[in-house]
C-alpha cells in the first residue's frame, strides 16, 4: 500500500507554489542564519538485527554525543503499515535494542510512542509488526500518539494551531527512530519526516491531511522546528527501503545505523549513504536554520559514509536526487 | 462478551459524562459518541448528551475535545445518536445543517497539459465528489464521509429536503468511486502514481456501513472482499467494524466475539457492543430509529 497522503495535481501545484515560496523564505533565512557549528553524526556498520545490536547502539549514542542520563525518553519509531513482504517499519528488534541501550546509559525512563498515518488501530498494527513480541512489557511502555491528550505546540499558519500529544511534550528527550527509506512525495523519509507520527490523528485524521495541505516539506520543517531542541535520531538503516517508498518499495540491505543529535545533519548523512544528494532534497534545503547539510559542518564519526554508500533505487520522479 | 464490554464501557464513563479513548483519559468526542451509541437507550447516554450540549460550537459542529475547540468529524456520530434516540432538537438541526454545508476541498483534477501529455494521474479519483473531510478545508476521505452519510440518511425522514438528498447521493457516489481493485476500501485512495492500492479491513467495513441499504455489483464485491478480510481473522477495530457491517447487510458469517479487556480502546469496546446480535447496529442502520 503506498503512502498516498495527498490529494491531487491541484494540490501538487499548490504545494509546489507553497514549497517554492517557503524555499525562497528559507533561502532568505539561510543568508541570515547559515549553520556554522560542526555537528557530530556517527555511522556504524550493522549487518543484522540479531547480533549484539544493543551494544552497537550504545556505542553509536555515545560516539554521537547524545546525552541520556537521567532523562525521560520517548522513542518514536516509524510504524506505518505491516507487510511480511517488505520492510516498512522500524524493526521491532531495533526498537528493543535502543531501549535497552538507553537504559544502560542511565536514562530515567524509556517509553515508546507512535501515531500511524493510515491505520486506525495502532495497537493491532504494533502487534502485527512484532512489537509486542520484541519489546518486553510493550503494552506498559507504549502510548498511541494518535489518541493521547493534546496541548498546543505551535501554529500551522492558515490551518490554525499545531496540537501535539502530551507524551511528546512531556518527554525530556525524543529519539526519532526512522527507517531509512525513499519517499514518493518527499524524496526520502528519515528522522525529520518521521515526526509526522507525533501529530495526533484524533484531531487531524487518517491521513493527517492538514499536513499535506500545509505542504509536505513545510510540515516536515515545521515539526522539526517545533521539536528539534529536544529530539535526536538513531536511524534503522540495517534494512531500508528503496524505490516507491515509504510503503510499496523494496527492502534494501544497507547495513548501517546512523546516530546524531542534529536532525538535518543525520538526514543529510543518510542521504549520502543512500546515494542521494542532500542539497537537492527540498526539506533539507529549507532546514538550513536547523542544522547543516554541507559536509564541512558535519563531523562524520565512525565509518565514512562514502565507504558504505549504496545507491538506493529512485523512482523516475526523484531521479534528479541522485548524487 | 456483550455483558463484559457493557460493564467495561460503563465503568469507564468519566464523571463529566464522556469517555476518553482509554480508561482514565479525559473525554473526547469520538469515544463519547461511539459509547453513547452502544448504550443508546441508557442513562449513561443521556449523561453523555448532556455533556455534549456544552461542546457544540456556534457553527453547529461538536468540538473534538474542549481543549482544541476544533469542529469534529465525529459530529456525524452524535447526530446518529440523536436520531437513534429520536431527539430531533435544535442541537440536532444545527449539527445537521453544518454537515450539509461542509464540503471537502476539490482534489484530483488533471490539467489540460497533463491530459495532452497523457501523464498518469497522481491520484485516480472523481474530483467532483466533494464529500466530507476529516477537518474543514481539506480533502474528502472514506471514514468522515461514511459517518456523514449515515447521519444524513437517518435524519432525512425528519428533515427532508433536496439538498440533504443531494449530499447523501454524493457521499454514496464518493464511497463507490474510491473502491479498490480488490473490492474493498482503504482510507480513500484506490490508485496512485499508476499503482493499485490494497484495501484495509476496517475501512472496507466502514465503507459497507456507509453503503448499507444499497445493492448492486459494487456492494457485492465489497462484501466479498470484507469476507476475505474476515477469513484472515482480524482483531480489534477491524473485527468489531466487520461484524457491524455484516449485520447491517444481512450477511451470514461465522461470528467470533471481540476480545476485550481493561486495555481495549473505548471505540473498539463500543463497536464490539454495537456489533452484538442485539446491539445498536440496528439503530445505526435506521431500523428502529
Amino acid at each position: 500500500m503506498a503512502a498516498v497522503e495527498r490529494g491531487s495535481r491541484v494540490n501538487r501545484r499548490e504545494w509546489m507554489a507553497g514549497g517554492l515560496a517557503a524555499a525562497g523564505a528559507a533561502c532568505a533565512k539561510r543568508r541570515q542564519a547559515r549553520w556554522h557549528r560542526r555537528e557530530p553524526v556517527f555511522v556504524l556498520r550493522a549487518e543484522s538485527y540479531e547480533r549484539e545490536l544493543a551494544d552497537g547502539i550504545r556505542r553509536a549514542v555515545e560516539e554521537a554525543g547524545i546525552a541520556v542520563r537521567g532523562r525521560r525518553v520517548l522513542l518514536k519509531p516509524n510504524l506505518v503499515e505491516f507487510s511480511r513482504a517488505t520492510a516498512i517499519n522500524t524493526h521491532p528488534a531495533f526498537v528493543a535494542a535502543v531501549r535497552e541501550a538507553l537504559l544502560k546509559l542511565g536514562a530515567a525512563e524509556v517509553r515508546i510512542g507512535e501515531g500511524p498515518g493510515h491505520r486506525r488501530d495502532t495497537w493491532t498494527l504494533a502487534e502485527e509488526a512484532g512489537y509486542f513480541e520484541a519489546v518486553p512489557r510493550f503494552e506498559d511502555l507504549f502510548v498511541d500518539l494518535n489518541r493521547d491528550d493534546v496541548e498546543q505546540a505551535g501554529e500551522l499558519g492558515e490551518w490554525g494551531p499545531l496540537w501535539a500529544p502530551r507524551s511528546v511534550l512531556a518527554a525530556d528527550l525524543i529519539v526519532s527512530l526512522p527507517k531509512m527509506k525513499t519517499h514518493h512525495w518527499a524524496g526520502v523519509t528519515l528522522s525529520m519526516k518521521n515526526l509526522f507520527g507525533a501529530v495526533p490523528g484524533s484531531l487531524y485524521g487518517w491521513p493527517k491531511n492538514v499536513l499535506h495541505h500545509y505542504g509536505i516539506e513545510r510540515s516536515i520543517v515545521k515539526l522539526a522546528e517545533t521539536f528539534a531542541a529536544k529530539t535526536v535520531a538513531i536511524v534503522d538503516g540495517i534494512v531500508g527501503m528503496e524505490g516507491n517508498g515509504p510503503i510499496q518499495g523494496k527492502p534494501r540491505q544497507a547495513g548501517v545505523i546512523v546516530a546524531g543529535a542534529n536532525l538535518p545533519a543525520v538526514d543529510a548523512t543518510c542521504c549520502r549513504l543512500m546515494g542521494i544528494s542532500p542539497e537537492r532534497v527540498r526539506f533539507l534545503e529549507m532546514s538550513s536554520h536547523l542544522g547543516p547539510v554541507d559536509p564541512r559542518w558535519i563531523e562524520q564519526r565512525g565509518e565514512p559514509p562514502e565507504a558504505l554508500r549504496q545507491d538506493f533505487e529512485l523512482t523516475p520522479m526523484w531521479a534528479a536526487l541522485r548524487a | 462478551m456483550g455483558a463484559e464490554a457493557r460493564t467495561l464501557l460503563l465503568s469507564r464513563q468519566n464523571p463529566d459524562g464522556g469517555w476518553g479513548f482509554r480508561a482514565g483519559q479525559s473525554s473526547w468526542l469520538e469515544p463519547t459518541a461511539y459509547a453513547a451509541l452502544a448504550l443508546a437507550g441508557s442513562h449513561a447516554t443521556r449523561r453523555a448528551l448532556d455533556l455534549l450540549r456544552g461542546w457544540q460550537g456556534p457553527d453547529g459542529a461538536w468540538v473534538t475535545c474542549p481543549e482544541t475547540r476544533q469542529p469534529g468529524w465525529a459530529t456525524s456520530l452524535v447526530v446518529v445518536v440523536k436520531c437513534a434516540r429520536g431527539e430531533w432538537d435544535n442541537g440536532w438541526r444545527r449539527a445537521l445543517e453544518w454537515l450539509v454545508r461542509t464540503e471537502a476541498r476539490r482534489t484530483g483534477t488533471q490539467s489540460w497539459l497533463d491530459r495532452l501529455l497523457r501523464r498518469e494521474p497522481v491520484n485516480e479519483l472523481d474530483a467532483s465528489l466533494t464529500a466530507w473531510p476529516w477537518t474543514p478545508g481539506t480533502a474528502a476521505w472514506i471514514e468522515p464521509t461514511v459517518h456523514a452519510v449515515r447521519a444524513l440518511e437517518l435524519s432525512f425522514p425528519k428533515h427532508g429536503g433536496e439538498r440533504l438528498r443531494e449530499r447523501i447521493e454524493l457521499g454514496r457516489r464518493m464511497i463507490l468511486d474510491r473502491q479498490c481493485r480488490d473490492g474493498g476500501w482503504n482510507y480513500g485512495n484506490k490508485r496512485v502514481l499508476g499503482e493499485d492500492l490494497e484495501s484495509f479491513p476496517e475501512c472496507t467495513a466502514l465503507a459497507l456501513i456507509g453503503l448499507c441499504g444499497g445493492k448492486g455489483p459494487e456492494v457485492e464485491r465489497g462484501i466479498r472482499c470484507a469476507m476475505d478480510h474476515w477469513r484472515r481473522r482480524p482483531r480489534g477495530l477491524a473485527q468489531a467494524l466487520l461484524r457491524v457491517a455484516f449485520r447491517m447487510h444481512g450477511v451470514a458469517f461465522e461470528d467470533r466475539p471481540v476480545e476485550v479487556n481493561g486495555r481495549t480502546e473505548t471505540t473498539v469496546l463500543a463497536l464490539a457492543l454495537i456489533g452484538e446480535p442485539d446491539g445498536a447496529w440496528r439503530l445505526w442502520k435506521g431500523e428502529a430509529a
